[in-house]
C-alpha cells in the first residue's frame, strides 16, 4: 500500500507532530511506502528517510490583504499537488494539519481521503474554539452564534487576518463534508464534529498511542531519577492561553507543600509566564526549562510526582497524558475534551472542573502528600496505556479506517 | 543479485548522482533488484543509513565516491559493515578511478573497486560474483587476491547508444519535481589541459552518442518525469560543432519545448554565431565557460590550446545570442602570482559576464599540475580534505612566491572584488576607514557577515532583519560581528508596515552611517530601500554572500526601483485593490448568510466529558 500524507510542519515541533512521526515509522514497520507531501515552511527540510515534497503553499493562508495572491497561491498547490498525484498514484491521500480548501479540494477528486483533526479548525473559526471575552469554551456549532457571540462578525467588517481566514475555512469546513473518513482523537472530538453536521459514517474514534518502554526500566528509571526529599510537578506543553499554564501558576500558588514546578514549554506566552512568575514570586519554586525532545522530557516524567495537564480548551487528545502514564506518572487535569477519554478519575490521576482553580491545586496536594497513592495511579496509568493506547491497537485501527476508506470510495 | 548503491552526502545539494542512476539501469536491464539510496540530498547519520540498508538486506553495496565524499563513504561502509555484515561493499566513481589503492588502504571494508565507467563491467561482476567464478576478465576491476590488488584493464563503452537511459525511479528519494535532468549526450575530451582529471577518468578518446538517442532519452523523461528542464553534462559537449547544431535543429523540430543550461563548461573556441543562435532558438538558457585564467602567459602555458581572444569572442557570442555567460576561473595554476591574478580580475571585468566563479587549484594525482606542484611547490593537504562547497576555503597548494595566504587572499579579493572596491572608494573619498555600517538583510543568508569581517576587519556591523529570520544570527551576535540587531515585526496591514519602515528609517538617519549595504534577495524591496535611501551616504545593493556589489547613485537607484513597476505590476496592483473590496463586499454577504446557519445543537459539557447522545451511542 502506497500512502501520500499531507502536512504543515515538519519537524518534532508538538504533540500532532510527534504523532506523525511516530505513526509514518509505524506503518513503515508493516511494509507500507509512505509519501510525504509538506508545506514549504523555512524549516521544513528533506529528511531522506522516505520519499518527500516540499510544496510551496500547500497550506496557504490569506495573511495579506492580497487576495489575489493568495487564490494564485493556492491554485499553484493545487496544481503541484495534482502532477504529484498523477505520478506517485498513491493508494489512500492522509491529510494531517491541512487547512487548504484548494488542496484538499484536489485530493479528493480520484484518490480515497482520511483526514486526521487535532485541533477545531474545522469548525471553528477561531483557532480554539474559546469564546472572546471571558474565553470560555464555546458550546455551539458553526453558525449564526460565530456572529452573535462576536467570534467572527467584526472581524469579516474590519477583514482582518481571522476574517480573511473565514471565508476559505468555511469551504474547508464544507468540503470535508465529502472526505472518506475523519478520524478523531476523542469522544469530546467526536461530539464536536457530529455537532457540526458532519455524517456519523463517516467519523471514526482513533485515540493517540506512545512507545511504551517494558515496566521495569520505566521502575528503574523512576527510582533513579526521583528525588524522594522534594514534591516535583511536570508540565509539558505549548506556552499558550489554551493550555492552562497561567491556571496552573495560580494553582500552584495555593499550595500548602513544598514543590518544585518544572515547565517544559515555549511558545507564544512565554514571556508573560515569566512575568506571572515573578509577579506571584515562585522564582524559586518554577523552573522553565523551554521546549524539550521526547528522550529529554521523559527524564523530568521520571522525577515527576505529578503530570499537570491544565489544558482549558477542548482538548482533542493531549498526548502529553498518556506520556505521563506510559511513564508510571499520576496526572491531575481539567475536566475537559479527550483529557476524560485517557484519564481514568481517581485511578490514574484525578481530575478538576475546567478553569476550577482551587480543586486543582487540591487535587495536585492530594498526590504530592500521597506518595504511595500516586504510585498506584501511576502504574494503574502504565497499564491502562499498555492496553489501550499502544502501537499494536493504534496500528490495527488505523489500517482499518485506511482499508474502510479505500472501500468506500470504491463503492461510490 | 539485490544490488543497493549509495550516493554519499558531502556533494553539493539538490544534484542526482547521474553515474548511479546509470549503472541502476544496467543492472534492472540485467534483471537484478536494484536501490539507490541518495545519502547526499537528505541528512541521514551513517547509522540511520546503515539500518535502511539493513532493511534493504542487499547482496551488494555500491558506494560512488568523489574525493569530497570519500571520508562520508568510509563511515557508512564501515556503520553498514557493523550492523549487516551479509552483502559485498563495492566503490567506484572519479576518486576512486585517481586513488584506488591509497582508497582501498584505509577502506578496509572494500573487498573490489572500479575504475572509469562501469555500466557495462559491473553486471559482468555481479552475474560472476554470483556464479563464483574468476573475476580477471571483468574490465576495470580492482581486487584483492593474495593480499594483493590486481587492477584489470579498463574498457570503454563503444556505442553509448547501447547503454540502457539512467533510472532515476530507483533512487528511493526521488521526486520528479521541479526536476533538471542530467544529461550527458558524450563523454572523454581529447585536450591536454594539464589541471584537468577528466582525461583519466572519461578517458581522452571523445565518444558521442547519436543525436536521434539522445532525443529519445528526452522524450522518455519528459513524458516519464514531466521534465521541463535539462543540464548537458558532458566534458565536451560541442567538440563536434556539426553534432551540436544537429542536435539543437532536433530539438526545435521535436518541439519538446524544454529549457537547458551548460554549466559543465564548453570550450570557447568550439562556438560560432550559427552554434550559439541555434543554441538559444533550441531552449539553452546559458553557457560556461572554463576560462581558467585572465593572464595571457599562465593562460598560454595550461596547455588549452585556446588564445584569451576567443574566449573574448566566445563570451560575445553567447551573449549576442541572447544567452547568459557564466565564466570559471582558477587560481594557484603553475605560474600564478597576485599580479596574474589581478590581471585575471581586470580581463573577468571586461569581459562582462552574467556570472562568473572562482576557485582554488586543487591538484589531482595524475595530472601534470599535480606533478608541477609537486616539483616546483608544495601540497600542503591531503586531497580529500580540500574544500568542496565549503564557506572555509584553504589553499591545497603553495609556491615558493605565491604563499598559501597570498593564493587565499587572492581567492578573496577575486570573488569579492566588489567589496573590497567599496572599502577603497570610501578611503579615497573620505581618507578614513567606514566606522559606522549597517545591513539590510530580511533572508537568512549568513556568508556575507563571514565575508564582511574578512574584507572590513574589525569594523562592528549592524543587522536590520525581521522577524522570520531563522538561522542561528540573532542568537549568536559575538559570532557574527554584530554590534546591534534591529529586528522588524511584521504588520499585516500595508500600512502598518510602511509606518514600521519609516520609524526605522528615522532611527537610522540619527545614527549616521556610513554605508548600507543591501541584500538584493531581500522582499519588499520597494519600501524600505525607498525609505532608508536619503539616510546613507553610501548605500549598494550586495547579493550573493557579498559577491556582487552595485553602487547605485540615489537617482539610479530610484530609477531601478520603478524599473521594477513595469505596466503588468501596476494592473495586478490595481486587480489587487478591485479584488480586496470585492472580497470585503463578499466577506459581509457571507456574515449575512452565516446569521441565517441555525442548524446543529449545543454541546452539553457534562461531568464525564462534552458530548451528544449520538457519541455516546456509537
Amino acid at each position: 500500500m502506497k500512502l501520500l500524507h499531507l502536512c504543515d510542519h515538519y519537524r518534532p515541533l508538538g504533540g500532532a507532530e510527534k504523532l506523525l512521526f511516530d505513526t509514518l515509522s509505524l506503518l513503515e514497520e508493516s511494509g507500507i511506502t509512505n509519501v510525504m507531501v509538506m508545506n514549504d515552511y523555512p524549516e521544513n527540510r528533506y529528511s531522506g528517510r522516505r520519499k518527500e515534497y516540499i510544496v510551496k503553499g500547500l497550506d496557504a493562508q490569506p495573511l495579506t490583504s492580497n487576495f489575489i495572491s493568495y487564490l494564485c497561491a493556492g491554485w499553484r498547490a493545487k496544481k503541484k499537488l495534482r502532477e504529484i498525484i498523477k505520478n506517485e498514484k498513491p493508494d489512500l491521500i492522509h491529510v494531517h494539519n491541512i487547512q487548504n480548501p484548494f488542496v484538499i479540494h484536489e485530493a479528493l477528486k480520484e484518490t480515497p481521503v482520511v483526514r486526521a483533526v487535532h485541533d477545531p479548525r474545522l469548525y471553528c473559526f477561531t483557532d480554539w474554539r474559546l469564546l472572546p471575552g471571558d474565553k470560555k469554551i464555546c458550546p455551539f456549532p458553526l453558525g449564526y452564534k460565530c456572529i452573535t457571540e462576536g467570534c467572527i462578525g467584526n472581524e469579516l467588517l474590519k477583514f482582518s487576518l481571522t476574517g480573511r481566514k473565514a471565508l476559505p475555512r468555511y469551504f474547508n469546513y464544507r468540503l470535508h463534508k465529502k472526505v472518506d473518513s475523519i478520524i478523531l482523537e476523542s469522544k469530546a472530538m467526536l461530539a464536536c464534529a457530529l455537532q457540526n453536521d458532519y455524517k456519523s459514517g463517516q467519523l471514526e474514534y482513533l485515540p493517540n498511542f506512545t512507545s511504551i518502554e517494558p515496566l521495569e526500566k520505566v521502575v528503574e528509571r523512576n527510582r533513579r531519577l526521583m528525588n524522594p526529599g522534594e514534591n516535583s510537578i511536570v508540565f509539558v506543553g505549548r506556552a499558550s492561553y489554551e493550555k492552562g499554564i497561567a491556571q496552573l501558576l495560580e494553582a500552584v500558588k495555593l499550595l500548602t507543600v513544598s514543590y518544585k514546578l518544572y515547565l517544559i514549554t515555549g511558545g507564544p506566552e512565554l514571556p508573560a509566564v515569566y512575568g506571572k512568575i515573578k509577579e506571584y514570586g515562585l522564582e524559586k519554586n518554577v523552573f522553565v526549562l523551554g521546549p524539550l525532545s521526547y528522550e529529554e522530557t521523559k527524564n523530568y516524567y521520571s522525577l515527576a510526582d505529578v503530570v499537570v495537564v491544565p489544558s482549558v480548551w477542548i482538548e482533542s487528545f493531549c498526548l502529553v497524558g498518556i506520556e505521563a502514564m506510559a511513564n508510571a506518572k499520576p496526572v491531575v487535569a481539567f475536566r475537559t475534551g479527550g483529557i476524560p477519554d485517557w484519564l481514568a478519575e481517581r485511578e490514574t490521576g484525578l481530575l478538576a472542573g475546567v478553569g476550577d482553580i482551587p480543586e486543582l491545586a487540591s487535587n495536585i496536594e492530594t498526590i504530592l502528600s500521597n506518595k504511595d497513592r500516586a504510585k498506584q495511579y501511576g502504574l494503574a496509568g502504565y497499564k491502562r496505556v499498555s492496553e489501550r493506547f499502544c502501537k499494536e491497537v493504534y496500528l490495527a485501527r488505523l489500517l482499518e479506517i485506511y482499508k474502510k476508506a479505500v472501500e468506500k470510495r470504491r463503492r461510490k | 543479485m539485490k544490488v543497493l548503491l549509495i550516493n554519499p552526502p558531502g556533494w553539493q545539494k539538490g544534484s542526482i548522482n547521474l553515474g548511479l542512476s546509470y549503472l541502476g539501469a544496467a543492472l534492472l536491464a540485467d534483471r537484478h533488484e536494484v536501490k539507490i539510496f541518495d545519502v547526499n540530498a537528505g541528512e541521514l547519520s551513517p547509522e540511520a543509513v546503515a539500518e535502511k540498508a539493513k532493511k534493504y538486506a542487499p547482496d551488494i553495496i555500491g558506494f560512488s565516491v568523489k574525493t569530497a565524499t570519500v571520508r562520508p563513504a568510509l563511515l557508512i561502509s564501515s556503520a553498514i559493515k557493523k550492523t549487516y555484515k551479509e552483502a559485498v561493499h563495492v566503490a567506484g566513481g572519479p576518486h576512486i578511478t585517481l586513488m584506488y589503492e591509497e582508497f582501498l588502504k584505509e577502506g578496509a571494508e572494500f573487498e573490489y573497486a572500479f575504475l572509469g565507467e562501469s555500466d557495462e563491467s559491473f553486471p559482468l561482476f555481479i552475474n560472476k560474483l554470483e556464479k563464483k567464478e574468476e573475476f580477471s576478465s571483468v574490465p576495470g576491476l580492482v581486487y584483492k587476491k593474495a593480499g594483493k590488488l590486481i587492477a584489470t584493464e579498463r574498457k570503454l563503452a563503444a556505442d553509448l547508444d547501447k547503454i540502457p537511459f539512467p533510472n532515476f525511479d530507483s533512487i528511493d528519494t526521488f521526486v520528479a519535481e521541479d526536476f533538471r535532468y542530467p544529461l550527458i549526450t558524450s563523454r572523454g575530451c581529447p585536450y591536454l589541459c594539464i589541471y584537468c582529471c577528466v582525461g583519466i577518468v572519461s578517458s581522452k578518446k571523445w565518444r558521442g552518442r547519436s543525436v536521434a538517442n539522445i532525443i529519445s532519452e528526452l522524450e522518455y523523461a519528459k513524458e516519464h518525469h514531466g521534465i521541463k528542464t535539462f543540464e548537458i553534462l558532458d566534458d565536451n559537449f560541442t567538440l563536434k560543432l556539426d553534432r551540436a547544431k544537429e542536435f539543437c535543429r532536433a530539438l526545435i523540430k521535436r518541439k519538446l519545448n524544454l529549457s537547458w543550461y551548460c554549466h559543465n563548461g564548453i570550450r570557447a573556441d568550439k562556438l560560432d554565431l550559427e552554434l550559439t543562435k541555434l543554441m538559444k532558438k533550441a531552449g539553452c538558457t546559458s553557457i560556461a565557460l572554463g576560462i581558467e585564467s585572465g593572464d595571457e602567459k599562465v593562460f598560454n602555458s595550461i596547455k588549452k590550446g585556446e588564445k584569451l581572444s576567443d574566449i573574448v569572442a566566445g563570451v560575445r557570442l553567447i551573449q549576442k545570442a541572447g544567452m547568459r555567460a557564466v565564466g570559471y576561473f582558477i587560481i594557484g595554476l603553475p605560474g600564478d602570482t597576485a599580479v596574474s591574478v589581478a590581471n585575471t580580475i581586470r580581463f573577468m571585468k571586461g569581459l562582462r559576464l552574467d556570472n562568473y566563479m572562482f576557485g582554488i587549484l586543487t591538484p589531482y594525482p595524475g595530472t601534470e599540475a599535480y606533478e608541477t606542484v609537486k616539483k616546483d611547490g608544495k601540497i600542503l593537504l591531503d586531497i580529500r580534505d580540500t574544500y568542496h562547497f565549503s564557506e572555509n576555503i584553504k589553499s591545497p597548494i603553495e609556491y615558493p612566491n605565491f604563499t598559501s595566504t597570498e593564493i587565499e587572499e587572492a581567492y578573496y579579493n577575486a570573488t569579492y572584488h566588489g567589496l573590497y572596491s567599496a572599502r577603497a572608494d570610501f578611503k579615497q573619498k573620505t581618507g578614513r576607514l567606514p566606522e559606522k555600517i549597517l545591513y539590510i538583510n530580511f533572508t537568512s543568508d549568513t556568508g556575507f557577515f563571514s565575508v564582511f569581517s574578512r574584507v572590513f576587519e574589525m569594523t562592528p556591523l549592524d543587522l536590520f532583519t525581521s522577524q522570520y529570520r531563522t538561522d542561528p544570527v540573532l542568537e549568536n551576535r559575538k559570532k557574527y560581528g554584530l554590534k546591534e540587531v534591529f529586528v522588524y515585526i511584521d504588520k499585516f496591514s500595508r500600512f502598518k508596515q510602511a509606518a514600521e519602515f519609516v520609524k526605522f528609517a528615522l532611527a537610522f538617519r540619527k545614527k549616521k552611517y556610513d554605508i548600507i549595504f543591501y541584500n538584493g534577495a531581500t522582499r519588499r524591496l520597494f519600501i524600505p530601500a525607498a525609505i532608508i535611501l536619503p539616510a546613507a551616504k553610501y548605500f549598494y545593493i550586495e547579493s550573493e554572500q557579498g559577491k556582487y556589489i552595485k553602487h547605485p547613485v540615489n537617482r539610479e537607484h530610484l530609477r531601478l526601483l520603478l524599473s521594477k513597476l513595469n505596466p503588468l505590476k501596476l494592473l495586478g496592483f490595481t486587480a489587487a485593490l478591485l479584488f480586496y473590496i470585492v472580497m470585503r463586499a463578499a466577506a459581509l454577504i457571507f456574515a449575512a448568510a452565516l446569521f441565517f446557519k441555525r442548524t446543529g445543537k449545543k454541546l452539553v459539557f457534562g461531568k464525564e466529558a462534552p458530548g451528544l447522545e449520538d457519541v455516546k451511542s456509537k
